[in-house]
């Protein structure tokens, strides 16, 4: 296509980040990683390995070591070994570590978001913008709480040696929100990333080394459920710290049960999006866009469930439709792509099956005419109108793209609508009127309420749900 | 811990004390086949020439009678018999836990009414401190049960002071906005007391929740539970709201079971042997309700550090942030 | 349910007496497509208060759409090059300086016909595009000037009017001066608004205002200047926006480029929200314009996506769409010939205007 044809068309065309440097960091591991234990790589104890692939293609990208309770053993022995003197170092010292830790994130900040694009699917707008700043921002506050620990925390004590399980949503954003606070108030870690998304958590495992982490702090050990599961059920860990599936929380709740081993539990949700009749309802749109169309809505706390006033229903119903044509799906390095890949394919199937069983019930589903990908595991932004309460996809966490829209006659309603649920992790409300707004989010069953606003995450507002959404107090 | 300190720092960390503090002997189950096996007459210990004094449970701000029928004894010291409290049952958890339900607008009340609750409650306690001492000091001896009463009463005032300053905090996000960080109160929170300190363990534990807006369901010490006739009278006295406290006696490991199943409660509070905290922490997975237990551990309940603030305060109440830009 | 459904306004349903002949179109063929409905250029509405009176605009929501906008859309490569080009051919290549001489405007529009050095047209291989400017913008006192130079070419004049920049000459001479402009052949007009009725939410003042400088331009294509570094809210730009639209303005323009702050991204989503809405409520397209502080290549591309986002194709042509700079050319020249050649460009080596 020449210029002058580009110029008839005014498409946005391609604009590929470059993957040069993540791929030879990959090269440079021959794309084959183990453990890191005590500091060092060590090789799995079974000798088992799983491949982790790019979502946007199928290809593989790294070998990934299956841990084994063996290989946890080791990691919890090391962590442990490691945490007496890690905990006696003074506040000031470890303070250093952790701003090490920032920095080296920034440093590294590109190459770690392409990896993260690669191993997750999701778009490297996001990942550039949204998941890195946010861990290193993370590190910077944890490491001011390492500095004024004994001043704001006197008389109390580390927990000890605390397992830490995190979700392939946000991969290294999730292993920053568990380790920062865990190294900053003196515990050691073991953490094992998500079986679809490891990468990113082996890179970190490479800037401890690199910061001169002392050895055992931080232990990385890869696998799939059953190498969680044998962290949970590890007798010498002292804590259990969690994010995933309501389903998962509710075993690694029994399976702790009988131990003293604290637990906090950050899981699923189905959030309501509350729109007021006075709401600015193109910027309410926009809010939509940030909220169920993040992250391909694989987020714990999107807005899926919309609730509208009925006098601006139609309206908004138009409006997202709108909206919903000029989002853009496509190859995640794209940097003006808006929806990237499904993370997994297990995920897109469920994505699937769940709109078919909503269309079944009686939902009308949209969907634009998106460009759409040949290859790859994407799914098209979707909504879905004439939601009942009673209808699964009023009830049911999709985790992807589906936003299930419904109407409300009153405040008081609004509020009925959106606590009618077993999860309580976030809301959001739209209206002009702060006293509307105010009033509402109190009244909300959720940990986390946005007023004309959503998805803001920092490391100095807590995050962690009501109800089934969380548990011991996350954060 | 500071009031500045965020949960998620908070979440690594557990008081230097507790970790630190002693397990408590496994609980002499009074529950069983065997309970009331020795049957002697009520009230030996009391005064003859006073007429036998009936507890019941409280549910809802009334005494009520107990769906089962029974009676269990309580035992002395020595292990005479002192009286008898109502053996509750699941119905009457079911029955306590609803009327929690109802009284959620306790929520809604001002800090400031609150707090004058319980100072009122502080008040009457006083008035009545001889006579409570002498009934309890039939169970844990003179010395403990006087020191139960003056202690208790300057609890009640620690949690009317807490009621109106335990605040959240406004934190200052990198937007242009605010971010509203509000305790909030969690509803309805099961609580099981401590057995060995029957008066200040149960206002130690009851008091906190309260005081930030839950609504309590309590089991009181199985030990010795006649405690809640003296209690209901407090809050009778007191102007609290009916159904914001509601005591079932009865044997607290079935009663804990009930709780924690309930799908309607919040949050359970467990403060007695190792196997009762394992126990809360098993039967509650099913709502994935709050728990907050001593781990078996022994708590000294008359150690201001130990037995009152923050750390109670913290467990009774969630935060709810909320994220408010601005910008004309 | 439809947008149909929801419209106040249904085709034909507009009862106004402005005169409503654009310059560029036929008025019974469609101007513009959104959503797949066709539009018609703007003939106006009477004022409808209660539409006024329910506009809601979220400022700080607002300014987070800006902020990512510029960073979720971007173009590259032969892409990139071919929306600077379309940049070009938006462009209002205006100076609007008390310096300004006879000489100086005909150098001006000497550059509008050939806005880009004939080596970097052939290199590009656009020479069938015949990439113009989209008009030059001057004072009253050079619209003839510009005329005769231009002359040969198609590109309008337009005449900035109606007190410029402050609008705060009695009616009756603002009315004169656009007539004045249009007699000596300005084929548009910018007119400036008495910000004063906005902050006094005189809105019928303002709506009979702006009604009758359209009725003085006539034919020629009216553009409205809201002022907004003036109006400071954004909720007072949407509304000035709607009231402008309903007296029948063409464009609804941003700035004077005298204010202390011009053309921001907030106010561009703001005013081409309210061109969408004004569209599928009347059926009538209304043109935006950018004006003052566009300065460089990566911003021009940041408006013409804000365009193709909330609005539609139909807004990234002249027709509907403009950017008002003087500055802003050279940028592009160099950045099309970094794209050309590989390397990074420098200003002297494009011929000014």
């Amino acid at each position: 296509m020449s210029i002058a044809e580009k110029f008839a068309a005014m498409e946005y065309g391609p604009a590929l980040e470059d993957a040069k440097e993540a791929l030879t960091w990959l090269d440079q591991h021959s794309r084959r990683f183990g453990h890191f234990i005590n500091g060092t790589w060590l090789e799995p104890s079974a000798g088992e390995y799983f491949d982790t692939t790019d979502p946007s293609t199928g290809d593989k990208l790294a070998s990934v070591a299956q841990g084994s309770p063996a290989d946890i053993d080791a990691a919890v022995k090391a962590a442990r070994a490691a945490f007496p003197k890690w905990q006696s170092l003074t506040p000031h010292t470890r303070a250093r570590y952790m701003y090490a830790l920032a920095r080296q994130v920034q440093k590294h900040s590109r190459r770690l978001a392409v990896l993260e694009t690669l191993d997750n699917g999701k778009p490297i707008r996001e990942s550039r913008d949204l998941d890195i700043p946010l861990v290193a921002r993370h590190f910077y506050h944890h490491a001011g709480w390492a500095q004024l620990l004994p001043q704001e925390f006197p008389d109390y004590t580390a927990c000890g040696v605390v397992g830490q399980i995190i979700p392939w949503n946000f991969p290294l954003l999730m292993l920053a929100w568990k380790i920062a606070p865990a190294l900053a108030t003196g515990n050691t870690v073991v953490l094992k990333p998500a079986e679809f998304t490891p990468l990113t958590a082996l890179a970190f495992a490479e800037i401890c080394h690199e910061i001169g982490l002392p050895a055992g702090v931080v232990n990385i050990v890869t696998g799939d459920g059953s190498t969680g599961e044998a962290l949970v059920k590890h007798p010498d860990v002292d804590k259990i710290a969690f994010t995933g599936s309501t389903e998962v929380g509710r075993a690694i709740r029994s399976a702790t049960a009988q131990s003293h081993k604290r637990l906090s539990l950050e899981l699923g949700g189905k959030s309501p999006f509350i729109v007021f009749e006075d709401a600015d309802l193109d910027s309410a749109v926009e809010g939509l866009v940030d909220g169920i169309w993040l992250n391909q809505g694989q987020v714990c706390c999107a807005g899926s469930r919309l609730l509208m006033q009925e006098s601006i229903a139609e309206p908004l119903i138009a409006k997202i439709r709108e909206r919903m044509v000029t989002l853009r799906v496509g190859p995640p390095l794209d940097k003006a792509i808006d929806i990237g890949a499904i993370v997994a394919p297990v995920q897109l199937e469920r994505i699937q099956r769940l709109v078919n069983q909503g269309i079944a019930e009686g939902a009308t589903c949209w969907q634009p005419q998106t460009e759409m990908p040949s290859r790859g595991l994407y799914f098209p932004p979707t909504l879905l109108s004439n939601v009942h309460p009673t209808s699964m996809v009023a009830q049911q966490e999709i985790f992807g793209p589906v936003l299930a829209a419904m109407t409300f006659r009153t405040p008081s309603e609004a509020v009925e609508l959106a606590n009618n649920t077993a999860y309580g992790l976030a809301a959001c409300v739209w209206s002009e009127s702060i006293n509307v707004a105010l009033h509402v989010s109190a009244q909300l069953k959720a940990g986390v309420v946005w007023v004309n606003c959503t998805n803001l995450f920092d490391a100095s507002c807590g995050f962690g749900g009501y109800r089934e959404s969380g548990y011991g107090r996350v954060s | 811990m500071a009031a500045t300190a965020k949960a998620d720092t908070a979440a690594y960390l557990e008081p230097t004390w507790f970790k630190n503090a002693p397990a408590l002997p496994a609980a002499k189950s009074i529950s069983g086949e065997n309970a009331n096996s020795e049957r002697q007459i009520a009230n030996p210990a009391l005064d003859p020439t006073e007429i036998d004094r009936t507890v019941k449970l409280y549910i809802g701000g009334k005494q009520a009678r107990p769906d089962s029928g029974y009676s269990m004894e309580v035992r002395g010291r020595n292990r005479e018999i002192l009286g008898e409290v109502p053996l509750g049952n699941r119905k009457d958890i079911r029955n306590a836990v609803e009327a929690a339900r109802k009284a959620s607008g306790w929520a809604k009340t001002t800090a400031h009414n609150r707090a004058q609750i319980l100072f009122y409650m502080a008040e009457n306690l006083s008035q009545r401190r001889d006579e409570v001492a002498h009934r309890l000091s039939h169970a844990v001896g003179e010395a403990q049960a006087s020191a139960e009463v003056n202690s208790g009463i300057e609890r009640i005032f620690s949690y009317a002071a807490w009621a109106d300053k335990f605040d959240g905090a406004v934190h200052n996000p990198p937007f242009r906005n605010i971010a509203i960080a509000m305790n909030e109160p969690i509803g309805t929170v099961g609580i099981i007391c401590p057995q060995e300190v029957p008066l200040l363990g149960f206002l130690s534990l009851v008091l906190p929740v309260v005081a930030v807006g839950n609504t309590v369901i309590a089991v009181p010490s199985e030990t010795y539970p006649l405690v809640t006739g003296d209690l209901y009278q407090l809050f009778d006295t007191s102007d609290l709201p009916g159904g914001v406290v509601n005591i079932v006696t009865g044997y607290s490991s079935q009663l804990l079971k009930v709780l924690a199943e309930h799908d309607d409660v919040d949050a359970i509070w467990c403060f007695a042997d190792e196997a009762s905290a394992f126990a809360a922490k098993s039967f509650s997975t099913g709502n994935l309700k709050q728990v907050f237990t001593n781990e078996g551990r022994a708590i000294d309940w008359f150690d201001v550090k130990q037995g009152e603030g923050r750390w109670f305060l913290h467990h009774a109440t969630q935060v709810k942030n909320i994220w408010v830009p601005y910008g004309e | 349910m439809s947008v149909e459904d929801s419209r106040r306004y249904r085709t034909g349903d507009h009862a106004t007496d402005a005169p409503s002949e654009g310059l560029f179109q036929d008025s019974d063929s469609p101007l513009a497509m959104l959503c797949g409905r066709p539009l018609l250029s703007n003939k106006g509405i009477p004022l409808n208060r209660e539409w006024i009176n329910q506009v809601r605009v979220n400022t700080s929501a607002v300014e987070r759409r800006a902020q990512t906008h510029v960073v979720r859309r971007m173009v590259k490569k032969d892409w990139q090059a071919a929306w600077l080009l379309r940049a070009i051919t938006c462009m209002d290549l205006t100076t609007l300086s008390g310096d300004d001489t006879d000489e100086r405007v005909r150098r001006l529009c000497a550059k509008a016909i050939q806005p880009i050095q004939q080596d970097l047209v052939n290199r590009l291989g656009i020479a069938e595009l015949k990439i113009r400017v989209a008009a030059v913008c001057v004072y009253h006192r050079f619209v003839e000037t510009a005329r005769t130079a231009l002359q040969g070419s198609t590109i309008p004049v337009a005449a900035v009017s109606t007190g410029f920049p402050a609008g705060l000459s009695p009616l009756s001479e603002r009315i004169a001066e656009i007539r004045r402009s249009v007699e000596d052949g300005a084929q548009e007009i910018d007119v400036v608004i008495t910000r004063a009725h906005v902050f006094g939410g005189r809105w019928q003042e303002l709506y009979d205002e702006i009604s009758a400088f359209k009725q003085a331009s006539g034919r020629a294509h009216m553009k409205v200047i809201l002022g907004t570094g003036d109006l400071l809210t954004l909720r007072n730009v949407a509304r000035a926006s709607f009231v402008a639209m309903m007296a029948g303005a063409d464009f609804i323009k941003t700035s004077t480029g005298k204010e202390p702050t011009n053309a921001t991204l907030p106010v561009g989503f703001v005013m081409a929200r309210a061109i969408r809405e004004y569209a599928q409520e009347t059926g009538m397209a209304v043109g935006f314009k950018a004006a003052g502080g566009i300065r460089t290549a990566k911003q021009s591309l940041e408006w013409l996506s804000l365009m193709k986002e909330e609005l539609a194709l139909s807004w990234m042509k002249a027709e509907l769409f403009r950017l008002g700079a003087s500055g802003l050319l050279g940028d592009i020249e160099r950045q099309l010939e970094h794209h050309v050649t590989g390397r990074y460009s420098a200003d002297y080596r494009h011929p000014i205007a």
